[in-house]
């Protein structure tokens, strides 16, 4: 980073920061650069919590510990430290198995009409691509995945589904995603993942994190239900 | 020893002061939703501030005990019952195998708290007990207590602490109508200058839809600018956004961690606990004050605890 001018610091409450850029910054329009500093402003340990949207950051602090003026303070002295071409170089890929089938995927066969795509097309197109995170939010866990290939563009479903099953992979507009508990979602699901996205036994009990880049791996039936 | 629902009330859940710090990972604080009033309940009790608690909602629930405990009752005021005799809120109730406690509604205020002697068992979710109903989490199967089942407990150790200041502080009882005091917004500037001092000069309704993710208000219009550029941002509990039809909407603990409407004002945190006692028909004015005297008000509130 250049200049610490090219953020701004404000005041969205009693203890939470936001954290901005100059409209003109080069990364001002790429998610992925604040999703990146977020994780970067989290792995130092002065924060309660540090949340990344699409185009800021919200960190919250210990009021009864620190300063108002304190807090802002070391804020710019961290995202000056940041390096975002580093910092996406040491970004981890997760591989994650999914069996597309019409027994998980509940909207394959609807998809494949519409888009007139055999299945096998649907299942190339969804993943052929190395998905950036683009956002974590919606549901606990939920990571948006993008971008989606344009063929497979389709809006969510108009009523949601009230109980997927853990796991399930879904599409919605340019975004694919897992829901990692099921429960509630308005997501085009194509399939179902064996892997477990959440395990309270880890220190951070969900799979998919800020700095990862996602690929589906298409597997049988037979993989899915020997997966353990 | 166990606890049973012979009634379950309009929606009664286990809450404590909720999983701060995955907001980042899209789980909203949750807890109680006036956590004032829980944490008078387990103080009152002598137990930790995060224990967990039964919140009630305008109707609470009918519970027989299979042993001896000691119970506090905090929020709303719902004519809480021993046996069929009244009994006081914000007390310690003593009550003896196969007493039944009874509540009814309430009329002033949206939930009451019941606090027991006993460790309440549920499940843990990211480290707290909170019921989170969106994506049927913590509690007991993520889900309200149902009629008919149980609440098991276990014994635990009880402080004793004076309730003096806290008593001064709660003598103002909640009535229908209530002034909340507000700090400016991070797009507050999107309020078109005519509807700027009409906000904090009209009075709003909270509307039947309304529950521990937001509540909706009714009232005049607030004109936003249009902002095109608006994309999805962090929200935080207290957050009151302005969508295009001018009404407001307060988040509450429940509510998503990121939104894509204005955020005009901001619930000061030492007001944030009486959003969950807003009832729908209530009516609601704002009162706007600097940052940092919500900072001073939040630290002042804070001191009432510790002794």
């Amino acid at each position: 980073m250049n200049s610490v001018d090219r953020f701004y610091i404000s005041e969205f409450s009693e203890d939470i920061l936001l954290v901005e850029l100059d409209q003109a910054f080069e990364h001002q329009n790429n998610s992925s650069f604040f999703l990146s500093l977020s994780a970067f402003l989290r792995k130092k340990t002065d924060w309660v919590e540090v949340v990344a949207a699409e185009k800021s950051i919200a960190v919250k602090y210990d009021y009864l510990k620190i300063t108002d003026s304190k807090a802002k303070e070391l804020i710019l002295n961290q995202v000056h430290g940041f390096d975002f071409k580093v910092e996406s170089k040491t970004k981890t890929l997760l591989r994650v198995p999914v069996y597309y089938s019409d027994e998980f995927g509940l909207d394959i066969e609807q998809i494949t009409k519409t888009k007139s795509l055999t299945s096998e097309e649907l299942i190339n197109l969804h993943s052929n691509i190395e998905y950036e995170v683009k956002m974590i939010g919606f549901n606990p866990g939920f990571a948006y995945l993008g971008d989606l290939d344009k063929k497979l563009r389709i809006p969510r479903l108009s009523k949601p589904r009230i109980n997927l099953l853990p796991g399930s992979v879904g599409i919605a507009e340019n975004r694919t995603g897992i829901y990692p508990f099921g429960g509630p979602g308005g997501w085009n699901i194509l399939g179902r993942t064996p892997l477990k996205l959440f395990d309270d036994n880890k220190e951070n009990p969900f799979l998919i994190k800020q700095d990862m880049r996602v690929k589906f791996d298409p597997i049988t039936k037979k993989e899915f239900e020997s997966f353990n | 020893m166990g606890i049973e629902i012979i009634s379950s009330g309009l929606q009664t859940t286990i809450q404590d002061l909720g999983r701060a710090g995955w907001r980042h990972m899209g789980v909203p604080e949750s807890g109680g939703a006036d956590k004032f009033s829980l944490k008078l309940a387990n103080f009152i009790l002598g137990k930790p501030f995060n224990s967990p608690v039964l919140e009630c909602t305008l109707t609470g629930p009918t519970l027989k005990f299979s042993s001896s405990y000691s119970v506090t009752i905090t929020g709303a005021d719902m004519n809480p019952k021993i046996n069929n005799k009244e009994v006081e809120m914000n007390q310690v109730i003593e009550v003896e195998p196969n007493n039944i406690l009874s509540m009814d509604n309430c009329s002033k205020g949206c939930r009451s708290y019941i606090a027991f002697s006993e460790d309440i068992l549920s499940e843990d979710f990211l480290g707290s007990a909170s019921t989170y109903l969106p994506a049927k989490l913590g509690g007991i199967e993520g889900l309200p207590l149902k009629e008919g089942s149980a609440i098991n407990t276990k014994p635990c150790k009880l402080e004793t602490n004076s309730l003096t200041e806290v008593g001064f502080k709660l003598g103002k009882p909640f009535e229908n109508e209530w002034n909340i005091r507000v700090i400016k917004g991070p797009e507050n500037n999107l309020i078109k200058e005519t509807s700027r001092e009409i906000i904090f000069s009209s009075i709003f309704t909270v509307s039947n839809d309304s529950n521990r993710m937001g509540n909706r208000l009714i009232g005049v219009k607030v004109d936003i600018s249009d902002n095109n550029e608006m994309v999805s941002c962090p929200m935080a509990p207290g957050t009151i956004q302005c969508p295009e039809n001018g009404l407001p909407i307060i988040l509450g603990c429940d509510s998503q961690t990121l939104g894509g409407y204005p955020r005009i004002l901001q619930i000061a945190a030492t007001d944030l606990h009486l959003i969950g006692q807003l009832r729908p028909n209530d009516s609601i004015s704002f009162e706007k004050i600097s940052v940092d005297q919500a900072r001073k008000e939040l630290m002042k509130q804070n001191s009432l605890f510790s002794s």
